[in-house]
């Protein structure tokens, strides 16, 4: 009788794990009781079974949990020096190192992962995540926010059920470095580790009230985020919840940071080495189920071999109780997500797929579903989406890469792609183009160390890598007043945009500068415009651009749109008074076939635009600068009949004239700064790369030539396309910008100005699916803002808030609107041999 | 040179000699083109030649450079990675006793020194009739690997054992020497009662892209095996790239090898799960695409019961448990008995086995 090979259950050993059949909150370092005595049960999937009975948070408990951590945050943390805190944290790190086997399995019977995915992929992560930013807690300099940075504060964590504790480590690790003292909220359906977590933060000497643990459901996160006390929510989790989250702090000035998971695409094409390509996916969308949904793309020359490559996989996994050592696919975690994820099978079903799991037996108790493959519908048939992580791959074919680009831009929610391909160019080519924000080659779901800046709409799940605490730090002293309606822009490592006390006044000198002094000669000298004066959007007579402006001949000034000069399509018009009371001129008001025309206009310019090398971009931008300074009296003059001080306008547009030229500049090195190449393990190279939002729409502060001047060069110095909206008393200024650029090699449509009534435009523009990102630096009112940072969150796009009215837009700025302005993109391509 | 293996005339072969290979194989046509895998695997005296001869590759050194060269390619990040998964399995309790009696009985157990002398071949073939001499349920050892020189020594040892006798042949272990003296060299192992042949591919013929030379020589060596089992070293370890190995196990498998082995042990590296996986996919795709099954050995440097057991697992989730037979799977080893047997002995007095019982998994061991 010839030995057999086969597996005998391995079961990773349970002794040493204590689940107390209550518990409690953590508060301030201590278990209470919920006031209102609400509990609720956490079950192990892989078999129904009640492990713990735990406390549901009500509002109370959030009142006395942010209190605790903010008394905590003021009292000892952030009052500890940098070396005790990095002590400390360093501390922790060891002891969940030294812990790891215990919270992996705590983890597997929670969330139903199977052990050796936790132990094995999860736990490192998670002790790497703490051990790396232990060390940035002395270094908060240098964490991209500016010298003598300040913690956010209370932040609050809100984690998912999938991933629960290498989503807490990444949150947690870098906002504890930064300073901050932490609510946690950790899901429903998987609590446990997020109590362990804590209780090895009060081991490793943090002192109390510094992590907190309010367990509950939905209610309790509302009333976590809501509560006014909190200075910064973290979210990981569902595009959904980010959703939710974003639309509730949308307007409060407390900061965001999203890290959502969506579906992962995956591209084979033919030349793919198929082996690699079939187990990364089979590992991805059946065993590691971080995301959402899986969905593969096959070149369709190769689907055949790929499709029996990837059914031999998938038979051979084993199927079964998730705390044995060689299982492969644990249960879905709890009975929505199985209903969800069968929901989801049925709906590619009946939009024609076909369905195939391999023979298994399933436990008879908890929630399972066998390996999945989906194959033959499109990506996204009606019903097909929501957060279900269950064991199913979705596969379609494509023919040439061009149309698997078109097909995964048809997939709701991608929030990751791998490509699979021998050809590293193509790989690389791919990667960018896919749009995510993280993309691998030949891989999936490792961790890419790439920083994650991708303003609000952040988020490839953890793929994140180490970007430093600077999401969780506030820039500069403490400013002067309570900024409430100034949130920072939600992206890590990006300074807030220049808020009232940010950043030391670099050139105070230009509050006074000899009138003549500033305006030196521009660059090339002078430009006195050989092909004539700009074409002037003032209608129907053209005043000579030379001569100064006393007053503007009365006219109109024109809209900026697609590179023309046009008048509203309403034909509105409003007048713009000076000081003296005449009319100056009246000023086109834009509707919203306007801002809809803007903001196609943008789009359409954007393909050149963002293509254009940094190298090219410098010079078209320094040359409109260049036209700004030849015409510096000019605007002078026209800044002084609104304004009234001939003198204080000169220093205006000199300072203006100098924002450009300082903006025009950084576009071809900014992407030197916040770029990354990082060879992680030595086996990848991880290259993040700053890439353009997209179209950004811009409402600029009312009356300030330095600060119209200062919003537009950020957005078009960082490749976006823009949609300016300037107020009616700005008309005169924003039109000789539009010249200036209309006299440029900007391509047309890259700046477009809108007039009018910027508050109601803003709306328009808020809402429309083309635009990427919301700037509202000139929206004064801080019920309009907030509306539009709502209208804005619906669809997760990046807000910079608004700048008060008093603001010195003639400071140095810093690079915080600049870097706001970019996400970066991260291709992970292997090395090896 | 002199080339022994009918070919079919150039003009016979199809006008696609890449894309009616492998199903892997990254035409447009493969998938859709590909000859049905034959149900019954061919003679191995004789059909091998066929076997490559359908696949129309074998012509010249060009189309086997289009057909080798179009096999899908290997992400050497990702293979180690997987090699890293497999790694965290765990044998426990019953499973690891029956996969340690598996490995015991998967056992090319060698000796290929220059010292080697015939007392020594007789101990080492009571060692493998026996591997354990205290427990006579402990399985034999599928064969004795020595140079041809003892082969009549081994036979005459193991006569009536089952357990074969392999002879390293072919200039082992450069292949150094003109082809007329390796055949002659095989045929003296064959002659002398060897059940199976052992030799080595022309590394340097391989590397310079020769591939129809090599082709060619592994052909002649199995036609000088006759009945005796051919199996063909690639020293995985002198090959350039993952890559490179996986061309030169198809080129071994379409020229008749009947196993296709890592090293010679004389080379460092020698066997490497890396190594290892690649061959256990290009046989596995092998089959597939031809129906005919080639077996896997790997040899060199697998001295302890856990790198055993590894590759026990490597086989059984990359080809499934068809080739973990001694027909199909061999652990080419001189040390590696003594510590299979004394695992076998500690987990015999281990009662169900769990807990320390456990090998492989609980330290995932580094490739």
């Amino acid at each position: 009788m010839p030995p057999t090979f086969r597996y005998a259950p391995a079961l990773e050993p349970v002794t040493g794990i204590g689940i107390p059949p209550r518990q409690g909150l953590l508060v301030d370092g201590r278990t209470v009781d919920p006031f209102d005595g609400t509990t609720f049960t956490t079950v192990n999937p892989a078999t129904g079974e009640v492990l713990s009975e735990l406390a549901a948070a009500g509002r109370q408990d959030v009142d006395r949990a942010v209190a605790a951590a903010r008394a905590a945050h003021e009292g000892t943390w952030w009052a500890r020096s940098g070396p005790d805190r990095v002590r400390s944290l360093r501390r922790l790190a060891d002891l969940v190192r030294a812990g790891a086997r215990e919270l992996a399995v705590l983890e597997s019977l929670d969330t139903g992962t199977p052990v050796r995915v936790t132990r094995h992929v999860h736990l490192p992560l998670v002790a790497a995540d703490l051990a790396h930013h232990a060390g940035w807690a002395d270094k908060l300099d240098h964490a991209g926010v500016g010298a003598h940075p300040r913690p956010a504060g209370v932040a609050a964590l809100v984690l998912p059920a999938t991933l629960p504790l290498p989503s807490l480590a990444r949150m947690a690790a870098p906002a504890l470095a930064a300073g901050d003292a932490l609510v946690l909220k950790p899901a429903a359906g998987a609590p446990l580790t997020a109590l362990a977590f804590a209780d090895a933060c009060r081991r490793a000497g943090l002192p109390p009230g510094v992590v907190n643990v309010l367990t509950g459901g939905a209610g309790t996160g509302r009333a976590l985020v809501g509560h006014p006390g909190v200075d910064l929510v973290a979210v990981a989790g569902p595009v959904g919840v980010g959703r939710a989250v974003a639309a509730a702090v949308a307007g409060t000035g407390r900061r965001l940071v999203l890290a959502l998971t969506g579906t992962l695409a995956s591209v084979v094409l033919d030349d793919a080495p198929l082996d690699q390509a079939v187990e990364g996916v089979v590992e991805a969308a059946f065993v590691d189920r971080r995301h959402h949904g899986h969905h593969l793309l096959v070149q369709e020359s190769v689907a055949r071999d790929v499709l029996d490559r990837l059914r031999r996989a998938a038979a051979r996994l084993r199927v079964g109780d998730p705390l044995d050592r060689n299982t492969d696919v644990g249960p879905v975690n709890g009975p929505a997500r199985l209903e969800g994820s069968r929901r989801r099978c049925a709906a590619h079903e009946a939009a024609g797929a076909e369905s195939w799991s391999p023979p298994c037996d399933l436990p008879s108790r908890g929630w399972w579903l066998p390996p999945t493959v989906v194959v033959g519908s499109g990506a996204a048939p009606r019903g097909s989406h929501g957060e279900p992580s269950g064991p199913v791959l979705t596969v379609q074919t494509f023919r040439t890469p061009a149309e698997a680009l078109e097909v995964v831009a048809a997939v709701p929610e991608v929030r990751a792609a791998a490509v699979w391909t021998d050809k590293g160019s193509r790989a690389l080519w791919l990667a960018r183009r896919l749009g995510t924000d993280v993309a691998w080659a030949n891989a999936v779901d490792l961790e890419a160390s790439g920083p994650v800046r991708a303003g609000g709409a952040a988020g490839a799940g953890l793929a994140g890598g180490h970007h430093g605490p600077g999401a969780y730090l506030a820039a500069g002293p403490p400013p002067v007043a309570p900024s409430g309606t100034m949130p920072a822009p939600p992206s890590p490592a990006v300074g807030p945009p220049s808020t009232p006390g940010g950043g030391a006044p670099f050139r105070s000198a230009a509050a006074a500068p000899s009138p003549e002094g500033p305006l030196h000669p521009p660059v090339p000298p002078a430009t006195p415009s050989p092909e004539g004066p700009a074409p002037l959007p003032t209608a129907p007579a053209t005043p000579s651009p030379e001569g100064p402006l006393h007053p503007p001949v009365p006219g109109t000034t024109l809209l900026y749109v697609g590179g023309a000069f046009r008048d509203a399509g309403s034909g509105r018009s409003d007048e713009l008074t000076g000081l003296d009371g005449r009319v100056l001129c009246r000023v086109a008001r834009a509707g919203q076939p306007d801002a809809h025309q803007a903001v196609a206009a943008a789009r359409a310019a954007l393909p050149a635009w963002s293509a254009t090398t940094a190298a090219a971009r410098a010079p078209a931008l320094y040359r409109v600068g260049d036209v700004l300074a030849g015409r510096r009296r000019d605007l002078a003059a026209r800044l002084a009949a609104v304004e009234g001080d001939p003198g204080a306008a000169e220093v205006a547009v000199g300072a203006a004239v100098d924002r450009w030229t300082w903006c025009a500049g950084w576009s071809d090195k900014l992407h030197h700064l916040v770029g990354t190449a990082d060879v992680g393990a030595g086996s990848r190279l991880d290259v993040s790369v700053p890439a353009a939002l997209g179209v950004v729409a811009v409402v600029a502060p009312p009356s300030s030539l330095p600060g119209l001047v200062s919003v537009v060069a950020a957005a078009v110095a960082t490749g976006n396309a823009c949609v300016v909206v300037a107020d009616r008393r700005a008309a005169l200024t924003a039109a000789a910008l539009a010249e200036a650029v209309a006299a440029s090699d900007l391509p047309a449509g890259t700046v477009n100005v809108l007039t009018g009534e910027p508050v109601e435009t803003a709306r328009w523009l808020a809402v429309h699916p083309g635009v990427d990102a919301l700037d509202l630096a000139g929206v004064t009112d801080p019920g309009r803002a907030g509306e539009l940072e709502r209208a804005a969150a619906e669809r997760l796009r990046p807000v910079l808030g608004p700048v008060d009215r008093d603001h010195d837009w003639a400071a140095d700025p810093g690079l915080g609107r600049l870097t706001a302005l970019l996400r970066t993109r991260t291709v992970s391509h292997p090395l090896g041999g | 040179m002199t080339t022994t293996v009918p070919r079919r005339p150039a003009g016979e072969v199809g006008g696609s000699p890449r894309g009616a290979a492998s199903p892997a194989a990254p035409s447009a046509t493969s998938a859709a083109e590909a000859p049905a895998p034959r149900t019954a695997p061919p003679d191995p005296a004789s059909g091998d030649a066929a076997a490559a001869a359908s696949l129309g590759v074998t012509v010249s050194d060009a189309t086997l450079r289009r057909f080798l060269h179009g096999l899908p390619g290997v992400d050497h990040v990702g293979l180690e990675a997987r090699v890293a998964r497999l790694a965290s399995r765990s044998l426990v309790g019953t499973a690891e006793r029956e996969a340690l009696d598996l490995a015991v009985s998967l056992v090319d157990l060698t000796t290929l020194e220059g010292p080697d002398t015939a007392d020594r071949v007789r101990g080492l073939c009571a060692a493998a009739r026996r591997p354990d001499p205290g427990d006579p349920s402990c399985p034999p050892v599928a064969a004795v690997c020595v140079y041809g020189d003892l082969v009549e020594v081994a036979a005459a040892a193991l006569a009536g054992s089952g357990v074969k006798v392999a002879a390293v042949a072919g200039a082992f272990p450069s292949g150094r020497a003109p082809l007329e003296v390796r055949l002659a060299d095989v045929g003296a192992a064959v002659a002398a009662g060897a059940d199976e042949v052992d030799v080595v591919i022309d590394r340097g013929a391989f590397l310079a892209g020769r591939y129809l030379d090599v082709h060619d020589e592994i052909a002649a060596s199995r036609q000088a095996c006759g009945r005796c089992r051919l199996k063909v070293i690639l020293e995985t370890g002198e090959l350039g790239s993952d890559d490179d190995v996986r061309r030169a196990a198809w080129l071994a498998m379409l020229a008749g090898a009947d196993l296709v082995k890592t090293s010679t042990g004389k080379v460092s590296p020698a066997a490497t799960p890396t190594a290892a996986l690649v061959l256990a996919q290009a046989v596995r795709d092998f089959r597939a695409e031809t129906g005919r099954m080639v077996g896997v050995k790997v040899a060199g440097g697998i001295r302890t019961a856990r790198d055993a057991l590894r590759y026990l697992v490597l086989v059984h989730e990359t080809c499934g448990n068809d080739w973990l037979t001694p027909d199909s799977f061999r652990l080419g080893a001189s040390s590696l008995l003594d510590d299979l047997v004394a695992r076998r002995r500690a987990v015999a007095g281990d009662g169900d086995g769990d807990g320390d019982g456990d090998t492989s998994a609980r330290r995932p061991a580094t490739p």
